[in-house]
């Protein structure tokens, strides 16, 4: 099964496969279940086996304190045992989920008698595991990078608008629908503004700038926090502070919303009686259905939900700094910096999504190693069959070979994780050709068309770039993408890539495709963000390259070519750290 | 073990049971007295240090049992605040190749995937399987 933890620690069944009739998909389990010591210890040790709930257990001798947070046959809680069989499970492996260095759930095996695994199967469980949550926590960050990038577009059109009369309603509007909430209101210049459905009284929320983080505050149940609620039902909240030291804010009201929880038992720890007579915790004995309604609390407000939220803020306060008609200057700064905080957040989002889509490359890379694994194993199991004694012993090399490729496997994931984990700026010196040409077999290897020729002509010197080197093969990779994606239904798709040094000591790359070419109307726009010609495409990807390459003092363009379009960017070899000239 | 001194400094109680060892015969001795010094040293060299993110990956090891037979056990090995922790896997050779065929399998599934539920779902059947 597959369990997740919510905001408030409390956990929940979301996934289940079983043949078993007792159920536990759709169950809620109190945060008290998984307690804190508990919950670290998965962030240390990433898999945890309970072979026999009732085997016994061996003690380390010398007893004295030795920590066994990383080790695998460790034994647990003898709390969590009784807790097991109650629930009449007599094995069990978990495996961690773990985003952006948070629990975010557990994947849970039950096995109903002892299960026994080897070392090679937990290996590969814990490999599994890598892979999993590597692919889940691309899927995450896809899901809320979609919703960032549509909160950007609407920032964007706020700090674009060119109509004179767009008013506070029209943006409360808007932003109602975006954020799915029931009602908007403003305190501006002390006064009280009732927007989007706001029919209730005004309510005095000036204290919540105080608890405020990125001057955005959430909650689904705002009387616990102020003592009273906004009217109208209206019990969730997500307040911005649009500026402290004028007390002027937005807030945004949903309706009181009634929820039904199905708990597994009752969620309360019983107390039992030990040997002398004084009180010990037990866990429940019993995991039937129990049902309780909250009706205080509205449709929460999600952590993305906050992050939309501040990223929208900038864009609003410019708005209404314009609408203030404030002296021009200051103006102009505020929309400036609305303008470099969203190209920033652009940035970041825009290249965590990109880097998505090499999960499919994932797979890819990783089935060589596990075809390698498997044909190992099934030698394996046909000479353990085998009478022969002499052919048993040459069982263990066999597993030593596979667990070589799981190394190897193993280490494929590691380089991914490494790459996709959202990060800083790392300049370091690298082979750029060899970089060029991973990037470009990594974009070709995760795109979905085949029969794309390569014609790669590298630099005959190999050129030492200093520069980000996640970040630039982000551009390969983006404009590879965008190149085989042009080909699309072509009858010649040739792909020509090229590196080279110039006489000004810059690394120029060119990526010439077959293509249609490119759109007459969007060539002017190509680089901006939100245009794009493509039906799914969001149009953010050659705005990150362009971004990307400008950064790096660099400059990026595109040109026709006849049948198709060649890319060119070229950045400068780069100083090390040392202050060595490339 | 220590790492410095390589010599036993705790073993688990159902080391005589299993290997036949009496617990004071093992600690404070070498380790080569309990596995044989070629394959733990080669061993010792690929053990990951905690904290961290590599694997420790299974490692087979001649162990000596008291009676002074031999047996071929996989291992998992890491350094740990100054000493190795070695943990001996009793029942490997059962080994299945069902996990590994399982996670092969879902992986060609995972990569189609979109959603959480999606994810979610076919995690779920691939651990059950």
């Amino acid at each position: 099964m597959c369990y997740r933890f919510h905001a408030d620690g409390h956990g929940e069944v979301i996934a289940e496969e079983t043949e078993l009739s007792d159920r536990y998909l759709g169950l809620h389990y109190p945060a008290s279940d998984i307690p804190e010591p508990a919950r670290k210890q998965f962030l240390l040790n990433r898999i945890r086996i309970i072979a026999d709930v009732d085997a016994p257990i061996s003690q380390l001798v010398p007893s004295a304190a030795l920590d066994l947070s990383y080790s695998k046959l460790r034994a647990v809680s003898p709390i969590h045992l009784t807790y097991l069989r109650n629930m009449g499970v007599a094995a069990t492996l978990v495996l961690p989920l773990v985003v952006d260095d948070t629990l975010w759930g557990l994947m849970v095996c039950h096995h109903s008698t002892p299960k026994l695994l080897s070392a090679t199967e937990l290996h590969s469980a814990e490999l599994s595991s890598q892979v999993l949550e590597l692919l889940l926590e691309n899927i995450l960050r896809a899901e809320r990078d979609r919703q960032i990038i549509r909160t950007q577009e609407l920032a964007y059109s706020f700090a674009h608008t060119e109509t004179p009369t767009f008013e506070l309603q029209d943006m409360a509007a808007k932003l109602a629908h975006h954020f799915a909430v029931d009602a908007l209101a403003a305190f501006i210049d002390g006064v009280w503004h009732s927007l989007d459905n706001w029919t209730g009284d005004e309510v005095d929320l000036s204290m919540l700038h105080q608890k405020t983080h990125d001057d955005v505050f959430i909650t689904d149940d705002i009387s616990a926090v102020v003592g009273q609620n906004m009217g109208d039902d209206l019990v969730g909240c997500a307040f911005l502070s649009l500026d402290a030291q004028r007390n002027d804010y937005l807030v945004l009201g949903r309706k009181r919303f009634n929820n039904v929880v199905s708990w597994a038992g009752a969620p309360k720890k019983a107390v039992g009686f030990d040997k002398d007579g004084l009180p010990i915790l037990e866990p429940r004995a019993s995991f039937s259905r129990w049902e309780q309604t909250v009706a205080s609390k509205s449709k929460p407000f999600s952590q993305t939900d906050h992050l939309a939220l501040s990223v929208v803020l900038p864009s609003l306060r410019a708005l209404l700094a314009s609408k203030k008609a404030q002296r021009l200057a200051d103006t102009a700064s505020l929309m400036e910096r609305a303008q470099t905080d969203l190209r920033n957040q652009l940035l970041n989002t825009a290249r965590s999504a990109s880097l998505g889509e090499l999960a499919a490359a994932i797979a890819h890379e990783l089935n060589q190693p596990l075809t390698s694994i498997s044909n190992y194993v099934s030698a394996s199991q046909l000479l353990l069959k085998n009478p022969d004694e002499d052919q048993k012993n040459s069982v263990i090399e066999l597993m030593e070979s596979a667990v070589t490729e799981a190394q190897r496997a193993g280490q494929i994931v590691h380089h991914l994780r490494n790459l996709m984990k959202p990060g800083f700026e790392r300049k370091l010196e690298f082979d750029g050709n060899d970089m060029l040409e991973q990037a470009v077999r990594l974009a070709l290897t995760s795109s979905r068309q085949g029969g794309v020729h390569l014609d790669l002509h590298l630099s005959p010197d190999a050129p030492s770039v200093y520069a980000d080197k996640v970040q630039i093969e982000q551009v390969v990779f983006n404009l590879v993408r965008n190149a085989v994606e042009a080909m699309e239904g072509m009858e010649e798709r040739r792909l020509a890539v090229t590196s080279k040094i110039t006489d000004d000591e810059n690394f120029e790359v060119s990526i010439e495709d077959t293509g249609a070419g490119i759109d007459p109307n969007i060539l002017p726009y190509l680089f901006e963000p939100f245009r794009t010609s493509k039906s799914d495409g969001m149009g953010i990807g050659l705005s990150l390259c362009r971004s990307t390459i400008e950064d790096h003092h660099g400059r990026i363009w595109a040109a026709e070519i006849g049948d198709g379009t060649r890319f060119t960017f070229a950045i400068p070899l780069g100083q090390t750290e040392g202050g060595n000239e490339h | 073990m220590n790492s410095a001194t390589r010599k036993i400094t705790h073993v688990s109680d159902n080391v005589d049971a299993a290997l036949g060892w009496q617990i004071d015969a093992l600690l404070g001795q070498p380790i080569d007295i309990l596995i044989q010094q070629q394959s733990i040293d080669s061993a010792l060299v690929d053990a990951p240090e905690r904290p961290g993110e590599i694997l420790a990956r299974p490692t087979s090891l001649v162990v000596k049992r008291s009676d002074g037979k031999t047996s071929k056990l996989f291992s998992q090995i890491y350094r740990d605040d100054g000493q190795f922790f070695v943990e001996l896997f009793l029942h490997d050779l059962e080994a299945q190749n069902s996990v590994i065929e399982a996670r092969r399998d879902v992986i060609s599934e995972l990569r189609t995937l979109e959603s959480v539920d999606e994810f979610v779902a076919a995690a779920t059947r691939m651990l059950r399987r």
